[in-house]
């Protein structure tokens, strides 16, 4: 079943063409990858979906139905979690008032539930309390809960940038590069994450460029390049694509 | 037992609080003192509406002198010119306070950082020339005048009447802050991106807090037209949103003591320097410095780091003899 569906997605910066008629599906469940050299418009394409940057042409369909222009903290509620690639986190605010702050947009207590200390008030924060602590353990962060976000290593940071965008039970969520300088070792933490995120039904599509850890992790790859699609299909089949590795790998590594 | 510790705390700062007036009126110009701490506090509710927009939501707004000025007027011309009770005019202050500062907020909260602090400055300075020149509305030189009730004819009544407001919205903005909306609020001041990329429309909830921090300087500027018994337009001064900004920063941003310990030490301190005249304001420039160099969080936050240091170090020396 198709989640997302992108057609004739096309964003011009100047005369510079970033993101030119991309196509693409999403199908529930799935990880898709988005590889590509730099400045080939993944990052662009992201932001075309979540709604940071709106598109000069083309659709974008979450579960049938439209969610072009949409702003982003709309998508967000619309079932659509991103991380960022510079990572991107509440960061003078401790782990766990991040998560909380991540699950916001599932609440509804306002300025009154505040005041009067309502019984809503006491619920959802009971229930947010429940999620977060959930999330902690699933990402393994539960050792950190109490620390200042910025002060994280490198690659706890990464996961708590997941954390961050997973505690919303989103349906799908977009990774802009999470293993991006992340050591080799840790890397494999980051790997078995995702694949466990997988696991709870949640549909990932991830923007990567170590090659090694794609092919093993996704479903579906699709390869762009000056902002045009140059391939899509499963791991070998784009793998051994010319023009791919032409654009991108020089050789196959699978 | 830390947290009873802690309520105690409060409650002997509470206690004192009250039994300041009775303590100073045996001195020679117990009077003027109180008076004094009355006006301190009303700024401490100023500041504490800034707090509010700034120090959590990270909205820098210049226009807080102009709505504690628009507060202190609605409440002298309810009061004065359309006849209200004093006790409906209060709310009724705050009231249409808000709504201007929603009115305000729609255009101006579509700013972000500087942009923000310029644009709602400028408000400030219109609303000043406005009421310095339409004489109807100001009252010109003399002002408006603002008859309260004989029963807070004591400059005593409006010490407790003032403190009691003091209290409350400390606790309103208590609530706020510890709630799921606070933690919304400071989202958007951490990292507007991320906020809007995790499902908080940034400025909706902006523009909340901006109508309630103006509340809030709706009734500080009615109480004090209520403790001067009069309003002239130097109320609307631009100057006084700098001094409630340097309040805030001064006594600690994002705290809640802050604001109180900022406000009502510095009007305090400054009023008791009153001799040496304008030079005083030079003890305001070296003070700012100082705290924004060495206390980034404020009096109240460098306190706080201070306790914890010492509380780090207590626990290191207990840990030594294992």
């Amino acid at each position: 079943m198709t989640l997302l569906k992108v057609d004739g997605l096309t964003r011009r910066f100047g005369g510079l063409i970033a993101v030119n008629k991309v196509d693409f599906e999403i199908s529930s469940g799935s990880i898709t990858a988005i590889i590509g050299p730099n400045g080939a418009g993944k990052t662009t394409l992201f932001n075309l979906v979540s709604g940071s940057v709106t598109p000069d042409e083309g659709k974008v369909v979450l579960d049938g139905k439209d969610i072009t222009g949409w702003n982003p903290h709309n998508v967000a509620r619309g079932g659509i979690a991103r991380t960022f690639q510079t990572t991107a986190l509440f960061e003078e605010l401790p782990v766990w008032v991040n998560l909380v702050i991540g699950r916001r947009m599932r609440t509804r207590s306002g300025l009154w539930d505040a005041l009067l200390h309502t019984p809503r008030a006491v619920r959802e924060k009971k229930e947010t309390t429940q999620r977060v602590m959930e999330v902690l353990s699933f990402t393994g962060l539960g050792g950190y809960a109490d620390q200042p976000a910025g002060a994280l290593p490198q690659e706890a940071q990464k996961r708590l940038a997941i954390a961050v965008a997973l505690v919303g039970q989103p349906r799908l969520v977009l990774l802009d590069e999470p293993t991006g300088g992340v050591g080799l070792e840790e890397t494999d933490n980051i790997i078995a994450l995702i694949e466990r995120i997988r696991a709870t039904g949640v549909t990932v599509c991830v923007i990567e460029h170590k090659m090694r850890m794609i092919m093993n992790l996704a479903d579906r790859i699709v390869a762009l390049n000056f902002g045009v699609k140059i391939a899509e299909g499963d791991p070998q089949e784009v793998c051994q694509d010319p023009s791919v590795i032409e654009a991108y790998l020089g050789e196959c590594i699978a | 037992m830390k947290k009873y510790g802690k309520a105690g705390f409060y409650l002997l700062l509470l206690a004192g609080a009250v039994v300041l007036p009775l303590l100073l009126n045996m001195s020679k110009k117990g009077k003027y003192q109180i008076i004094t701490l009355t006006l301190a506090m009303v700024w401490a509710i100023a500041t504490l509406s800034l707090n509010l927009v700034l120090g959590y939501t990270g909205q820098a707004s210049l226009a807080h002198g102009a709505f504690l000025g628009i507060g202190a007027y609605t409440f002298a011309i309810f009061v004065e010119r359309v006849g209200l009770n004093f006790w409906l005019a209060l709310p009724l202050t705050c009231l249409f306070t808000a709504f201007l500062g929603a009115l305000v907020g729609l255009p101006s909260l579509r700013t972000k950082g500087p942009y923000f602090a310029i644009v709602t400055l400028c408000f400030n300075v219109i609303v000043f020339k406005v009421f310095e020149n339409w004489k109807w509305l100001s009252g010109g030189l003399q002002g408006q005048k603002v008859t309260i009730p004989s029963y807070l004819s004591e400059y005593w009544a409006r010490y407790y009447v003032v403190l009691a407001f003091l209290i409350l919205v400390l606790l309103i903005e208590r609530q706020i802050v510890k709630s799921l909306l606070g933690s919304t609020f400071i989202a958007i001041r951490s990292n507007e991106n991320l906020a809007e990329a995790v499902g908080i429309g940034s400025f909706r909830n902006k523009l909340l807090s901006f109508t309630v921090s103006c509340f809030l300087v709706g009734l500080a500027g009615a109480l004090f037209a209520m403790v001067k018994g009069s309003v002239d337009s130097t109320v609307t001064n631009y100057l006084y949103s700098f001094y409630i900004l340097i309040y805030l920063l001064i006594g600690g941003a994002a705290t809640l003591a802050g604001p109180v310990v900022g406000a009502v030490g510095l009007y305090y301190l400054l009023d008791r320097i009153k001799s040496i005249g304008e030079f005083r304001y030079l003890a305001f420039g070296l003070i700012l410095i100082v705290v924004i160099i060495y206390l980034p969080r404020g009096i109240v936050g460098g306190a706080r780091q201070l306790w914890d240091w010492g509380k780090r170090q207590y626990n290191k020396r207990e840990e030594v003899p294992e």
